[in-house]
C-alpha cells in the first residue's frame, strides 16, 4: 500500500525506481527465481493491478533502467510479469478476496481507465466504499477501445478489472460525467471525494485544409470503432498521420482490417519518433511503409471522398523545448501520395467542456486542468484529477502511477491528515549495484511466446513446464541491485547466506554498519564486526564494502555452528 | 439396487411439466424426472466432494453421450439435433479458458474436422466435430462467461448444436464415435502414461 510504502522509504533498486508505480520488481522477480509463480503474481498487485495488461503493453522503463545491461541485456521484466500472471490464470480461475469496507467515506471515481481503476483499487484495498462511472458500455478505457486486439486482448482487460471488482469496487457503466452525473449531484448523492480520470478522448486535428472529407477519420476515433466491434471500411491506399504509438497502432489496425497498402507520414526522422523501436519494428514487419521528414499540408478530395494528400518536405533545425529538433519545411517540396484514407494521429486533448471552469486554467490559450503535481488535488476541496487529463496523453504505467498518488492523496484527505507530508522527494536513488566485471556475459534475448500453440493437453503441460524452466533461468540473470527483494512474502527463501565475520582480519572500521540496511551489524566489545543472525538478510552489502575482506557469504553448516558454540564454550 | 418408490406430484407442477413438454424442453414426463433427479444427484454429489469427472463418468447415461477421441461430445437433443461440447477431462485440462470461438452458425461442417478452439491463456486448444452437418447455433453464453465449461461441461457449457445431413450419414458417423465406458478407458490410458 502506497502510505506504508512512503514510511519504510529505503533506497530502491534502479528497475524499481525507474517504473512510475514502483512495483516491486526485484522480488518478484527474485520469487520467479524460487518458481514460486502465484506470489510473484500476488507481490506485482500490490503495487498495481494489471500485471497481464502491464505484462504485454508497458513501455518497460524498468528494463532501460536495467543495470544488467552493463553486463550482456537487460532482464526481461515485462516478459516475466507477462508469462506470471498468465501461468496464473492457466492454473486456475484467479479470484480476488473482497475486502471489508472500513471507512464510511464514499469515494466516487470518473472514468475506468488505468488511471481511475487503479486508484478505485488502492481506494478498496484501504477499506473505502468505491463507485466508478465509465461513460462507455465496458469499462477499461483506453485498455479497452483504443489498443488494438492483436496487441492486448480484450480478455485480458476483462480479466483484470474483474478482479479489482472483486476487491469490492463498483463499476456504473453508461455514466456520462457532465451530462448523467455532475460534481455538485455526486456531492449531493453523498460522495466525499472525487477523481477526476477521464482521460484525452478527442484527437487532435491537422488543421489542414480537406480535413472535413469523408475518408479522413481521427485515430482515436477510428481504433474505438474497430474495438468497439463497428464494421468500418478502410480504403485500399491508407495514410498515417503522426508518429507515435497511437498512429503505429492505427496503421497495423488498419493493415489488418485489409487496406493494401499503409503509408506513416511521420515530420521528424526515426530517432525522434516517440512510438517504441519494438513498435515500429513490428509495424514494418508487417509491411507498413514509412515516410520520414514529411509534413501534410492539404488534403485533396473528388467528389467528397479523399483521392490524395499533398504533403512537404521537412530537414530538422534546432532542438526545441521538448529536446527533439524541430522539423523545417523546405519550400517548393510539395508532392501527393495518393491514398483514400487519411488516419491523423498528432496527439489527443482533453474534453475539457465536460469540466467545472474552477479547476481549469488557462495556458498558451489553451485551457488546461489546475491541479498541483504532487497531491493531484484541485482548488475544489476533495476533487483530485490524474492521469492523462492532467498529463496529456502517456501511458498506463504512468496512468497507475497517477491513479495510486490519487488514493493516497484522497486517503489523506478524507482522514484529515496532511496531504503534502513527506511527499515531495521522488524516489529516484537507486542502491549500490554490484560489481559487473566479474560477471558471467551471456548473449540472448528472452520472450515469452506471443503466439499461442495448438496442441493437446499432454503436449501442453509438458509445454507449461517448459515456459516455467525458461522463465526461471531468465529470472536467474537479475543481479539483485537492491539490498532485499522485501517481497515480504513470509516464506523462508532468504535463510541461506548469512554474513560471517572472520575476526582475524577485522580491523573494526565500522562501515559493514553503516551500509547495513538492516541493522544487522554491530562492533562489540572486543571491537570487531558482529553479526546479528536473525536480522541478517543475506543481501551481501557489508561483504563486498569490506575494505579488509573479512566478510563473507556463507551458510553456516550444522558443524560450522556447533564449531562456534564449542568455541564459546570453551571461553 | 435401491427401491423404487412412489412419488406424488403437486397438480400445478404436472401442468408445468405438460407445459414444458409442449414447448418441446422435454420430451416425456420420465425425461423430466430423471432431469430433476439427475441435477439433485449432482449437487449431492458436489456437497459430498466427488470429482466433476466422476460425477460426469456416473451422470451421463450411455445412451445418451458419446465421445470424440479428441476429447468432445455429442447428444442428441430434442428437435434431433447434435448438441456438442467438451468432456469433463478436457475440461479439467482447460482451467484457464480465455475464450471460445467456433465457426459461424450456417457453417457447413465434416467429422473429425475443427470447427473451433479454446483459447486459454497460454495455449490454444481445437474442437472436432463429433459428425458433420450444419451448425445450427451457437451457445451465446460463452461469450460472455467461458468459465461455464468448467461449470458445467455437460450442461450448460456446451458448445454448439449441427444439424445432421441425413439420418443415414448420422448414424454411420454415430457409430463411429465412443461411448462413455471406451472414452473413459482411453483416459485411463492417457493419464496413465501422463504419471510415468
Amino acid at each position: 500500500m502506497a502510505i506504508q510504502l512512503q514510511k519504510t522509504l529505503r533506497k530502491f533498486p534502479p528497475c524499481r525506481a525507474a517504473c512510475p508505480a514502483h512495483v516491486n520488481v526485484q522480488a518478484y522477480v527474485a520469487l520467479i527465481q524460487k518458481g514460486l509463480f502465484k506470489e510473484a503474481v500476488e507481490v506485482i498487485r500490490r503495487d498495481m493491478p494489471f500485471p497481464a495488461i502491464c505484462g504485454r503493453v508497458c513501455f518497460s522503463p524498468c528494463e532501460d533502467a536495467c543495470a544488467r545491461v552493463n553486463v550482456d541485456q537487460a532482464v526481461a521484466i515485462r516478459g516475466l510479469k507477462r508469462i506470471v500472471a498468465d501461468i496464473e490464470r492457466e492454473m486456475g480461475k484467479v479470484t480476488a478476496k473482497p475486502v471489508p469496507k472500513k471507512y464510511g467515506e464514499k469515494v466516487a471515481v470518473i472514468g475506468a481507465g488505468p488511471a481511475g481503476l487503479t486508484a478505485a483499487y488502492e481506494l478498496a484495498k484501504l477499506g473505502y466504499p468505491v463507485t466508478v462511472f465509465e461513460r462507455m458500455p465496458e469499462p477499461g478505457g483506453m485498455m479497452r477501445y483504443c489498443i488494438p486486439e492483436f496487441r492486448l486482448e480484450k480478455f485480458v482487460v476483462a480479466n483484470e478489472i474483474a478482479y479489482i471488482q472483486e476487491t469490492g469496487v463498483e463499476i456504473k457503466t453508461g455514466v456520462e460525467f457532465g451530462r448523467d452525473i455532475t460534481i455538485q449531484s455526486l456531492k449531493e448523492d453523498g460522495y466525499k471525494a472525487i477523481f477526476i480520470a477521464i482521460g484525452t478522448q478527442l484527437g487532435s486535428k491537422l488543421n489542414i485544409p480537406g480535413e472535413d472529407l469523408e475518408g479522413v477519420i481521427n485515430a482515436v476515433d477510428f481504433l474505438r470503432a474497430v474495438n468497439s466491434g463497428k464494421p468500418i471500411k478502410v480504403g485500399k491506399r491508407v495514410a498515417v498521420v503522426g508518429g507515435g504509438n497511437t498512429a503505429i497502432d492505427a496503421a497495423r489496425t488498419a493493415k489488418k482490417l485489409g487496406a493494401r497498402e499503409v503509408i506513416v507520414l511521420y515530420r521528424r526522422s526515426r530517432e525522434e519518433m516517440p512510438a517504441h523501436p519494438y513498435e515500429v519494428e513490428l509495424a514494418e514487419r508487417d509491411g507498413i511503409i514509412f515516410y520520414f521528414l514529411v509534413a501534410p499540408t492539404r488534403i485533396i478530395g473528388e467528389n467528397g471522398k479523399v483521392k490524395a494528400i499533398e504533403c512537404v518536405r521537412m530537414r530538422l533545425g534546432e532542438p526545441d523545448s521538448t529536446g527533439r529538433r524541430r522539423p523545417i519545411p523546405i519550400s517548393f517540396s510539395e508532392h501527393q501520395y495518393e491514398v483514400e484514407m487519411v488516419i491523423p494521429a498528432i496527439g489527443q486533448i482533453a474534453e475539457t467542456n465536460l469540466l467545472p471552469r474552477e479547476i481549469l486554467i488557462e495556458r498558451n490559450g489553451d485551457l488546461q486542468v489546475n491541479y498541483d503535481p504532487v497531491t493531484l488535488a484541485t482548488n475544489i476541496p476533495g476533487v483530485f484529477v490524474g492521469g492523462d487529463l492532467a498529463t496529456g496523453p502517456a501511458s498506463i504505467i504512468e496512468a497507475v502511477a497517477a491513479g495510486k498518488r490519487a488514493a493516497e492523496s484522497i486517503h489523506l484527505y478524507l482522514r484529515g491528515m496532511d496531504m503534502l507530508r513527506d511527499r515531495e522527494s521522488q524516489i529516484t536513488e537507486v542502491t549500490w549495484v554490484k560489481n559487473w566485471n566479474l560477471l558471467e556475459k551471456k548473449d540472448r534475448r528472452y520472450y515469452p511466446p506471443v503466439e499461442k500453440p495448438h496442441m493437446s493437453f499432454e503436449e501442453a503441460i509438458e509445454y507449461l513446464e517448459q515456459l516455467k524452466g525458461r522463465a526461471r533461468f531468465e529470472a536467474f540473470r537479475c543481479l539483485e541491485c537492491g539490498p532485499c527483494a522485501e517481497c515480504l512474502a513470509n516464506l523462508d527463501l532468504c535463510e541461506g547466506d548469512k554474513a560471517v565475520v572472520n575476526e582475524g582480519k577485522c580491523v573494526g572500521c565500522n562501515v559493514c554498519a553503516v551500509v547495513c540496511p538492516f541493522g544487522a551489524i554491530k562492533k562489540n566489545s572486543r571491537r570487531v564486526a558482529q553479526v546479528d543472525e536473525d536480522l541478517c538478510k543475506g543481501c551481501g552489502i557489508c561483504a563486498s564494502r569490506c575494505p579488509e575482506r573479512a566478510i563473507e557469504m556463507k551458510k553456516l553448516t550444522d558443524d560450522e555452528i556447533l564449531k562456534v558454540v564449542v568455541k564459546s564454550l570453551m571461553e | 439396487m435401491p427401491e423404487w418408490k412412489t412419488v406424488s406430484i403437486r397438480q400445478e407442477l404436472v401442468k408445468e411439466v405438460e407445459e414444458l413438454i409442449k414447448k418441446g424442453r422435454y420430451r416425456s414426463v420420465s425425461e423430466f424426472v430423471a432431469e430433476a433427479i439427475r441435477l439433485r444427484l449432482e449437487e449431492l454429489m458436489r456437497l459430498e466432494g466427488i470429482s466433476a469427472e466422476k460425477r460426469g463418468a456416473i451422470l451421463a447415461a450411455p445412451e445418451q453421450v458419446l465421445y470424440t477421441s479428441k476429447h468432445t461430445w455429442a447428444q442428441i437433443t430434442p428437435e434431433g439435433n447434435i448438441r456438442v461440447g467438451v468432456s469433463d477431462y478436457a475440461q479439467r485440462h482447460l482451467k484457464g479458458i480465455a475464450r471460445v470461438l467456433t465457426e459461424p452458425v450456417g457453417k457447413e461442417i465434416k467429422q473429425m474436422e475443427p470447427f473451433g478452439m479454446i483459447e486459454t491463456w497460454m495455449f490454444v486448444f481445437d474442437l472436432y466435430a463429433p459428425i458433420s452437418g450444419k451448425i445450427v447455433s451457437v451457445n451465446d453464453k460463452l461469450e460472455e462467461n467461458p468459465q461455464l465449461i468448467n461449470e458445467d461441461p455437460y450442461g450448460e457449457g456446451w458448445i454448439i448444436e449441427i444439424k445432421p445431413k441425413n439420418s443415414v450419414v448420422l448414424e454411420e458417423e454415430l457409430s463411429k464415435l465412443m461411448s462413455p465406458r471406451e472414452y473413459h478407458k482411453m483416459i485411463s490410458k492417457i493419464e496413465g502414461r501422463m504419471r510415468e
